[in-house]
C-alpha cells in the first residue's frame, strides 16, 4: 500500500474564487479554549455526503462515515443521526458555502463537514470543509489527490485537522497500536487502528514475543523474542514483512526504545544478579552502559523528545521506582513519590512535559504520571490491574493494558492525560498487552 | 510422458514445502511447556525478592545431593515471576533468581560447566490463576534436564 497523497489546505485565491473567507490561527486558538475549558459536552456535528461531481469510486458516502466514525471515537463529538438531516443528502451547490446554514442549526448542528468529490478509482480529488454553524463561518478547508485506496487516509487527515480546531492538538486517526497477545501457549505481535479495528497478527514466531516499541517513522518495531533460548532484540519491518535479530549471546536483552532521532536504541542488558541500561546502535552494536551499578535491577528506558534525557525504572533503593537521568548517564534522580513501594513502566510524553508510569496502589497496579522533576502527582486509575502505558503521538492520551473489561483478561485501553475518556480497544481473553503506539503518517 | 512428470515434481515440491513449513525446528524449544520440578523441585520466593528462603536452600541441597549422583545431567535454571508487575522488570528479577539459585548449587559443587540460566519473567505460569495461591507457586526457580550431555 502506498500511503503518500498530495493534501494541502485550499489557498486563499481559490477561497476568494469561490466568495469563502478563511479564518486566522489566532482566530482558532481562541476557539479551541472555550471548547477545552468548556463543561464537558460533546459538540454536535453533521457530516453529510459529500457532493459527487464525477465518477463513481464510493467515496462521497464511505469518506463522511469515516470521519463520522474517527470524530464519535475521540470522545469530543455528537455525531448527529444522518436521518435527521434536512438537505437532499449529496446534494451538489455553486460554492461550498451557498448553502442553508438553517438546514443545520435547525437540527442542533454547531459543527458541519462539507465535501466534494470528483474523479475515479486512480485519481481522486478531494476538498473538504469544516464550518461554523453558529456563526456561519467556513473556518478549515483542505484538498487531497490520490488513488481511491487512500481516502481512508484522506479521512483520517481531514478528522485530524478538525480535530485540531476544536481541541488546539491535532488528532492521531491513521496512526497504529502494536502489541503482544496470546496465540495458543505462544505470544505474537498484533497492530491494529486506533479505534481497536483492522487487527492483524504481524509476527508468526511460535514462541515469546514481548515488549515492542515502534520506530521513530513507524516503519519498523523493536521486539525481545526467544527465538535464540535467551531473549535477544528483533527488528519487525511492518510494509516488508521481514524480521532481522539485532543482539545475539549469554545476556538477556529485556525491551527496548528507539531514540527520537531513530539512529540509537536503549536496551536493558541483563546478566548474572544485574540488568543495565546499554546505549546500542540500530544495528544492535553496543556503544556504551548508561548504567553498572552491581546487582541492581535498571530496565525500562525511555528518552525524553528531546533526546537529552532517559526515564527508567530501578530497584537501586530497595524497591522499583522510577528515575531520569542525562542521557550520558549522568545524575539519576528519583520521579515518583506517589507513596508506593513499586513503580515501573515509565513512558515520557512526547511534549516533554510529563512521564507516564505504574505503581502498586488501591490493590492493584494503577497508572500514575508526573512531571519530569517528580512534582504534580496525578492518579489516572484506580481499580482492577493498569500497566504498560505508552502515550499517544500527540501526548494527549495514554494506552496501556488492563483487566478491567468483562472478560477479566488483559486487554488494550486508552484514556486521556487527565483521566478521562476511558475505553477499551480489545475484547479479547487473550492477554493482549504491552501496546506501543506509532505515529501518525505524514504528521 | 512428459507432462506427467512435470506434474509429479511440481507436487513433490508442493510436499517438501509443506514440510518445511510444519516442522519448524527451531520453534520448538522457545517456549518450553510449565511444568511442576519432578526429581528436581522447584524453589520458591518472595514477592519482588531474589534471596533464597531456608525452605528454599534446603530443596537446593537434595537438588544438588541429586545433581553430583547423576552426573551426566546438565540443568537449565529458568527463573519465573508472578504475573503482578512489569514484564520487563519481572524478567530482570527472574533472572536473578535463577543466579541466586545457581550461585547457590556452586558453592555446594555443582560444575559451573553444568549449570545455564534463562529468566522466562512472569511468561511462563505454572498456576495460570489470579490469585496468591498461583502467584506463590509462580515464584519460583525451575529445573530443566539435558540428559546425556
Amino acid at each position: 500500500m502506498t500511503s503518500t497523497f498530495i493534501s494541502r489546505s485550499l489557498p486563499l485565491t481559490l477561497a476568494a474564487l469561490l466568495g469563502v473567507i478563511f479564518s486566522f490561527i489566532s482566530e482558532v486558538s481562541a476557539q479551541t479554549d472555550i471548547f477545552v475549558r468548556g463543561s464537558g459536552k460533546k459538540y454536535p456535528i453533521a457530516l453529510p455526503q459529500l457532493c459527487r461531481e464525477s465518477g463513481d469510486t464510493g467515496g462521497n458516502r464511505t469518506i463522511p462515515a469515516r470521519i463520522a466514525r474517527n470524530l464519535s471515537v475521540s470522545g469530543y463529538f455528537e455525531v448527529l443521526n444522518p436521518n435527521a438531516y434536512i438537505e437532499t443528502p449529496g446534494k451538489c451547490h455553486s460554492s461550498p458555502s451557498a448553502f442553508a446554514y438553517s438546514d443545520w442549526s435547525v437540527i442542533g448542528a454547531e459543527g458541519l463537514v462539507r465535501g466534494v468529490i470528483r474523479g475515479d478509482d486512480d485519481e481522486t480529488i478531494l476538498q473538504l470543509y469544516l464550518f461554523d454553524v453558529q456563526r456561519q463561518k467556513l473556518v478549515l478547508g483542505k484538498e487531497y489527490e490520490g488513488d481511491s485506496s487512500q481516502h481512508n487516509l484522506m479521512a483520517d487527515r481531514f478528522s485530524n485537522e478538525v480535530l485540531k480546531f476544536f481541541t488546539g492538538t491535532a488528532g492521531v486517526f491513521g496512526s497504529s497500536i502494536v502489541y503482544t497477545s496470546r496465540v495458543g501457549r505462544f505470544k505474537e505481535l498484533f497492530i491494529m487502528d486506533v479505534d481497536g479495528s483492522g487487527i492483524r497478527q504481524l509476527t508468526d514466531e511460535r514462541g515469546l514475543t514481548i515488549a515492542p516499541a515502534f520506530h521513530p517513522d513507524g516503519s519498523q518495531v523493536l521486539y525481545t523474542s526467544y527465538q535464540r533460548r535467551v531473549p535477544e532484540l528483533f527488528v519487525h519491518d511492518i510494509l516488508r514483512r521481514r524480521t532481522r535479530i539485532l543482539t545475539n549471546g549469554k545476556e538477556l536483552e529485556i525491551g527496548g526504545s528507539f531514540s527520537p532521532d531513530g539512529r540509537s536504541l536503549l536496551t536493558a542488558v541483563s546478566l548474572g544478579k544485574q540488568s543495565n541500561i546499554v546505549l546500542m546502535k540500530v544495528d544492535g552494536t553496543p556503544v556504551r552502559k548508561l548504567t553498572a551499578q552491581y546487582g541492581v535491577i535498571d530496565v525500562s528506558p525511555k528518552w525524553s523528545p528531546d533526546g537529552n534525557s532517559v526515564v527508567f525504572c530501578s530497584n537501586r533503593a530497595g524497591g522499583p521506582q522510577i528515575y531520569v537521568m542525562s542521557s550520558d548517564g549522568g545524575s539519576p534522580r528519583r520521579v515518583s513519590f506517589v507513596g508506593s513501594s513499586y513503580c515501573t513502566s515509565p513512558d515520557w510524553s512526547p511534549t516533554g512535559q510529563r512521564i507516564a508510569f505504574v505503581c502498586r496502589a488501591d490493590g492493584g497496579y494503577q497508572l500514575f504520571t508526573a512531571r519530569p522533576d517528580g512534582t504534580d502527582p496525578l492518579q489516572l486509575t484506580s481499580s482492577k490491574n493498569n500497566e504498560d502505558p505508552e502515550w499517544s503521538p500527540n501526548g494527549k492520551e495514554i494506552v496501556f493494558a488492563t483487566t478491567y473489561g468483562k472478560t477479566g483478561s488483559y486487554n488494550i485501553a486508552v484514556i486521556r492525560e487527565d483521566g478521562t475518556g476511558f475505553r477499551l480497544l480489545t475484547e479479547s481473553r487473550t492477554d493482549d498487552a504491552d501496546p506501543t503506539w506509532g505515529p501518525v503518517p505524514g504528521s | 510422458m512428459k507432462a506427467f512428470r512435470s506434474v509429479v515434481l511440481c507436487l513433490s515440491v508442493l510436499l517438501v514445502t509443506a514440510c518445511t513449513c510444519k516442522t519448524r525446528p527451531q520453534s520448538i524449544d522457545n517456549v518450553p511447556v510449565a511444568v511442576a520440578g519432578d526429581v528436581l523441585k522447584d524453589v520458591y520466593f518472595e514477592f519482588d525478592k531474589s534471596e533464597l528462603t531456608a525452605s528454599a536452600k534446603a530443596t537446593l541441597q537434595d537438588n544438588a545431593a541429586w545433581l553430583k549422583d547423576n552426573m551426566e545431567t546438565a540443568v537449565t535454571i529458568e527463573g519465573h515471576c508472578d504475573e503482578r508487575g512489569t514484564r520487563e522488570y519481572n524478567l530482570a528479577l527472574g533472572q536473578r533468581r535463577a543466579q541466586s539459585v545457581y550461585d547457590y548449587l556452586r558453592g555446594l559443587g555443582v560444575g559451573e560447566a553444568r549449570m545455564s540460566t534463562v529468566s522466562y519473567g512472569e511468561d511462563q505460569p505454572l498456576d495460570p490463576g489470579h490469585n496468591e495461591a498461583a502467584w506463590s507457586m509462580n515464584r519460583r526457580a525451575h529445573f530443566r534436564m539435558q540428559m546425556g550431555q
